[in-house]
Formats: structure tokens, C-alpha cells, sequence
């Protein structure tokens, strides 16, 4: 995309509003757009500046209106069309996000970044092979593109394979550690292996790192709550999980009794039956009087 | 698989979660471990099939959980029927513990794999949606109650049936 079709003036507001848009400052992007000319209205690439920067706001029914504009000013403008798909992608309307990715695909079938997205839309369907198929299409097109491991990781959580989740995250970390999604999907991973206080770790970086995401803060105030000292008996439970918590419980306690030790299983299944009313009663508890805290 | 046959469209038949039923919000996965240890293999079932269609899961995962449930019930009944026809050594029969745990590890088993095809369609729905799951603690309730009856009565039926022709 050029700035060549605007006045020089023009071009350069353009020129630092599309800055302040892969810095994430969309406010700023908005404020610069406000100045510019009735003129400039007629290029496609204000509407597409201002519909990315309604968008980085979560303002979606203005970015749609934005983006419908841009388009009928030039119906075939690629990253216009990649923006809208995005916009139904949010509404979860898959079927127009479709045809809308596969038309700029049409233009540019070898782009990493799409067929990166459009693996993600059929991620969001749940049609997870053919998005692999994608995904390894586009790294085989682009091999260290960080888009292509950050679907890679996106894939492989929706999968439930936490351990290619990691493997993703620390990959995207390895190429640039201050990235906020390598954080986030490496907390996640670990924090669904029953690594609460690595996972903390991890989302407290992302959200240091993007304090203007609410998804991230959100996920690492949790996070915070999950490691509060109270909940130090259930580490472990959470590192071993549920399951193999409750297998290797009645192994233990049929062992006691099939060795003649029945009292001795009887207080195990007394303790461990306390412990499972802790690990029940006390974290909504605790929550119920953190948020009491909070809101004092 | 050439590039064109994946972008090949497929999506045109997704329905978009605002105009699906918003009353059907899916279980989670931990609460139907409960449900299938106090309970066993039935109502496990039952609840994960339900959570199947609440995930639009495809039909042959479903199929796939009914099947495991089934798997599941006649190893219930088989392991009742057990001592009927086998002379077990005597650790396993002084006392109905070691079978009693048997069936309860076969009901976890059984909800190990419906959690495993379960696992991925409860993610997508998370990570798209944003949004909480349904609380289990009354139909989880339910089922362990009536259908852990219904089971226990079933299972009793089936080997006392087999048990009889056996003789």
C-alpha cells in the first residue's frame, strides 16, 4: 500500500497515523484522521487506516461501517477485505469471512498471513486438520514468518496438545522475547498442565508487557489468584490433575485394605476427603472475599 | 494437498453463535469426572453425549461417546457377573472394595476417552466465545442420582440374567 495518492501533506499524517497503528496507539490514529480533508475522504486507504484503527479499539460495528465505505470506494482493495473478513470473523459470521479471505487469497494465493488467517477461521469451526494443512503450507512458504508459529501454537491449543503449545510459545519467545502472545500462550499451556505459578509468571509478563489488552490482565489478575498462599495446599493437585489425583487415591486406599491395613485406609480416605472439601470450599471462598477486598 | 483443494470453501454452513440457542451453554470437563466416579458409566455418558450436541460436535463424535459408554456399562456388567463363574483368589472376595473399585476405574476410564474427544471443541467454544460454561452441580446431581440408580439396577438385571443362563 503507497501514500502516493495523496497531497504531501496529507501523505505524511497518513504516513504517522500508519505508525501509531503498528505501535497500537489507535486514539492517536483517529485524532490524526479527524484533521485530514474532505478530499481524502474519496481514497480507500483512510478508511482502511481509520477501520483498523476502530477495530484495535473493539469498536466493530463502526469498524464495519468503516470498512463498507472503504469498499465501495474500491471493491477490490485486499487489505479492506482482509479487514472485513476480520470484522465477521468477530461476529462469527465464518461463511462471509470465508468468501472475504478466499477473494484476497484469489490476489495473493502464496501470502503467508492469509492462509494463516484463513486457517484460524476454520480453527474457530473446529475444522482443525485443514487449518493444519494450511498452517504448514504457509511455513512452508514463509518458515520463520512469526505468524506461522503463532497459528501453530493457536492449533495446537485448540487441539488440547498443551506440550505442542509450549513448543510453539518458546519458539515465537526464542525469536523475540518481548512477544506478548508467546507469553500468553505459554501461560496458558502451563497453567492447563497444572503449572499455576510458571503460567503466572507468564501472564504477568504479557500483561506488563500489553497493559491495554483486557483479555491479558484479566487472565493475570486469575492467575494471581490461583498462586495466593491459601491455595498452596492445591499444588500439587494441580500439577498432578484431577484424574491421576483420584486414580492414584483408590489404588492407595484398595492396596491398604487388600494388605489388611483397613484403619489405615479408612483415615487416608478421611484425609483425602478433607483435602477435596478444601480444594471445593476455599477457592470460592477466598475469591468471593477477594473481590469484597477489592471492591472496599 | 494441493493449495487449491485448501481453499476449497467450507465454512458456508457454520452457524454463527448469535443465532444458535444461547440457553445451551456446554458443561465443563472436570465436573463429568464426578459424575462418572459416583455415578458410573451412564450417567457419565448421558452428560457428555448432551455436552456433545451442546458443542455441535460432528455426529460420529458422539457416536463415538456412546460407544464408550456402552464399552464401559457391559464392562460394569461383566465385572458383576465376575464372581459368579470365576473363583477369585480371596484378597479380592473378603471384602466388595477391590471390585467396587474396578467398576469405578473402568467409569474413569471411560471418562478419560468422552474428555479426550470432548477437549477440543470445549477450547474452540472457550477461546472464540469468551464466555462461562453451565454449571453442572444440578443435572450432574440428577444423573448421579437416577441414572447411578438406573445403572446399578441394570447392572444387576444384566448379570443376573447372564448368571441364570449360565447355570
Amino acid at each position: 500500500m503507497t501514500t502516493a495518492d495523496f497531497a504531501p501533506e496529507t501523505a505524511s499524517n497518513i504516513a504517522l497515523a500508519r505508525h501509531f497503528l503498528s505501535i497500537n496507539q489507535p486514539q492517536r490514529v483517529l485524532d490524526i484522521l479527524s484533521h485530514l480533508n474532505s478530499a481524502d475522504l474519496e481514497n480507500w486507504e483512510f478508511w482502511y487506516i481509520r477501520g483498523r484503527a476502530l477495530y484495535q479499539l473493539d469498536r466493530f460495528d463502526e469498524a464495519f461501517n468503516t470498512a463498507q465505505t472503504g469498499l465501495s470506494k474500491e471493491p477490490e482493495a485486499g487489505p479492506l477485505l482482509y479487514l472485513l473478513c476480520n470484522l465477521y470473523a468477530e461476529r462469527d459470521n465464518l461463511a462471509m469471512a470465508e468468501t472475504l479471505i478466499l477473494k484476497t487469497l484469489r490476489q495473493d494465493p502464496e501470502n503467508p498471513v492469509l492462509l494463516c488467517r484463513y486457517a484460524e477461521l476454520l480453527g474457530q469451526d473446529n475444522q482443525l486438520d485443514k487449518a493444519t494443512r494450511l498452517v504448514n503450507e504457509a511455513a512452508r512458504l514463509a518458515p520463520t514468518h512469526p505468524y506461522v508459529a503463532q497459528t501453530r501454537a493457536t492449533l495446537a491449543y485448540l487441539q488440547g496438545n498443551d506440550k505442542m503449545v509450549m513448543q510453539h510459545s518458546r519458539k515465537i519467545l526464542s525469536d523475540d522475547p518481548e512477544d506478548t502472545y508467546g507469553h500468553y500462550m505459554l501461560g496458558a499451556s502451563l497453567s492447563n498442565t497444572g503449572d499455576v505459578q510458571g503460567a503466572e509468571q507468564q501472564f504477568r509478563t504479557a500483561a506488563r508487557l500489553d497493559p491495554e489488552n483486557p483479555d491479558v490482565t484479566h487472565i493475570a489478575r486469575e492467575a494471581r489468584f490461583q498462586v495466593h498462599p491459601l491455595l498452596w495446599p492445591l499444588l500439587p493437585a494441580y500439577r498432578l490433575g484431577t484424574i491421576r489425583l483420584w486414580i492414584g487415591a483408590i489404588i492407595i486406599m484398595v492396596a491398604l485394605t487388600m494388605l489388611g491395613y483397613s484403619q489405615a485406609a479408612s483415615i487416608f480416605a478421611w484425609v483425602y476427603l478433607g483435602y477435596c472439601v478444601y480444594s471445593w470450599v476455599v477457592p470460592p471462598l477466598l475469591r468471593w472475599w477477594l473481590s469484597r477486598q477489592a471492591h472496599k | 494437498m494441493q493449495l487449491n483443494e485448501l481453499l476449497t470453501p467450507t465454512l458456508q454452513n457454520h452457524v454463527p453463535f448469535i443465532e444458535r440457542d444461547l440457553g445451551d451453554k456446554p458443561w465443563g470437563l472436570d465436573g463429568q469426572l464426578w459424575i462418572a466416579f459416583f455415578g458410573g458409566a451412564l450417567p457419565a455418558t448421558v452428560i457428555a453425549y448432551l455436552n456433545s450436541r451442546r458443542l455441535h460436535m460432528p455426529w460420529a463424535q458422539g457416536w463415538k461417546i456412546i460407544a464408550a459408554g456402552v464399552i464401559g456399562f457391559c464392562a460394569a456388567v461383566f465385572l458383576a457377573t465376575l464372581p459368579r463363574f470365576v473363583v477369585l483368589p480371596a484378597f479380592l472376595t473378603s471384602s466388595s472394595l477391590p471390585l467396587t473399585a474396578a467398576g469405578r476405574l473402568v467409569a474413569l476410564l471411560v471418562y478419560l476417552y468422552q474428555r479426550r474427544l470432548q477437549t477440543s471443541a470445549l477450547r474452540v467454544y472457550r477461546w472464540y466465545r469468551h464466555s462461562d460454561l453451565a454449571s453442572l452441580l444440578g443435572p450432574g446431581l440428577i444423573a448421579i442420582i437416577f441414572l447411578g440408580l438406573l445403572q446399578l439396577l441394570l447392572v444387576d438385571v444384566c448379570a443376573w440374567l447372564i448368571a441364570g443362563n449360565g447355570r
